[in-house]
């Protein structure tokens, strides 16, 4: 309940206040969406587990974004942004999907 | 902490590196969460009610604040590309047509100094030498407009299924026809209606035959000023008309023939004049 509230009243902030976005910090953007997704199913899997964690979902989620954005800056730096952000969203991507598949199977049991 | 969970993990020697290990064996989850339970099991809950409902609003605030922030970057990034774009084309559309303004003021100003000149040279007897010794030299100089009985050739590519190299007209076979066009007695010849000049190149770039670094679309057609049915005769039994036969056999391209009673041959732009000057002695 508390994290519905939290995500609606962040998208309302969001839409409202149109947030000036740094030029260097748009290219990452994306990526972070990413992290930030992989973190959210990530905690949403853990709820219907039984095992979910405040502080444990919070730190992913940071550490998540942050680290996905400074791989692909780095990678920006070393020349293959592209590649590294592919790779990124690869391996987000799969985990992702697998975190949503074992919700899917918690909750519909198929 | 619980040593079970600990022992397990540190148990393994690639732990630091089995992600896709993990990924495939459907181990998604953060282990965090795992041994975050385990302590709670173990040592109770410390964290008060309050300040995990904190921590949860913060981060879920966080993420939905990101979600939206990126979709409306996105949303707004799109229409400024677009509108970049519309602003270019309008631009190109908008000096293309001052270039066509300015070509066309420059061909009636010279049209002006033409009627100009030739009315202060018809004044003189040796004026009016003097215009038609310049007639006859602008008409060698493809410097105005011609028109008469001609020939008429187009070529064109052929179509073949399989390799699209084969078939091709190149900027070779554009100069055979019009230097054996020239031989047959052409005394103008224009290509797809661009006048060819003493100075007229024709070359190749890229997939297009140039002339005068413009490229011709397809087909060509070459059209040569002179008597047809003698022209008609000396470059059909030319080399050049012959080798066209057999490129025309062979890979099937277009090569046509047609005598024509009256063809048009625009000007050549006027060329740019290019003077020599003294070299300061050093």
């Amino acid at each position: 309940m508390i994290a519905l509230v939290g995500l609606l009243a962040g998208i309302a902030l969001g839409l409202f206040f149109h947030p000036d976005v740094p030029l260097w910090l748009q290219p990452y953007l994306p990526i972070a969406i990413v992290a930030a997704l992989d973190a959210m199913f990530g905690g949403l899997r853990a709820r219907l587990d039984g095992i979910f964690d405040e502080k444990v979902f919070v730190v992913s989620f940071l550490s998540n974004t942050i680290i996905a954005v400074l791989i692909v800056f780095f990678g920006d730096q070393l020349g293959v942004g592209s590649q590294l952000s592919t790779g990124v969203v690869v391996v987000l991507g799969i985990r992702i999907f697998s975190n949503v598949a074992a919700i899917r199977r918690k909750l519909f049991q198929a | 902490m619980s040593e079970r969970g600990e022992g397990a993990r540190w148990n393994r020697p690639d732990a630091s590196m089995s992600l896709l290990a993990d990924l495939l064996a459907g181990k998604g989850l953060d282990p965090g969460y795992e041994e975050a339970a385990a302590r709670r099991a173990a040592g109770g809950d410390r964290s008060s009610r309050t300040g995990r409902s904190a921590r949860l609003l913060a981060g879920t605030l966080v993420l939905g604040l990101l979600g939206a922030v990126a979709v409306v970057e996105v949303h707004r990034g799109e229409p400024v590309a677009q509108r970049q774009r519309r602003a270019l084309l309008t631009q190109i559309r908008q000096r293309t047509e001052e270039g066509e303004a300015l070509q066309r003021q420059a061909d009636r100003m010279r049209g002006q100094t033409d009627r100009l000149r030739r009315t202060v040279l018809a004044r003189s007897a040796a004026g009016r030498t003097a215009r038609q010794e310049m007639d006859r030299l602008a008409a060698d100089a493809a410097d105005a407009p011609a028109r008469g009985a001609g020939l008429t050739v187009v070529l064109d590519d052929s179509h073949p299924r399989g390799d699209p190299q084969d078939g091709r007209v190149t900027d070779q076979d554009m100069q055979r026809l019009v230097n054996a066009l020239w031989a047959a007695g052409a005394t103008a010849i224009a290509v797809n209606g661009q006048r060819m000049t003493a100075t007229t190149a024709i070359r190749f770039a890229g997939d297009a035959i140039l002339v005068d670094y413009r490229p011709l679309s397809r087909p060509y057609t070459v059209t040569a000023l002179g008597d047809p049915r003698r022209m008609d005769g000396t470059f059909a039994g030319s080399p050049a008309a012959r080798s066209f036969r057999t490129l025309k056999a062979a890979f099937g391209i277009r090569f046509d023939i047609r005598q024509e009673d009256s063809v048009r041959l625009p000007a050549a732009p006027a060329p740019s004049l290019r003077y020599a000057g003294e070299v300061p002695p050093k």
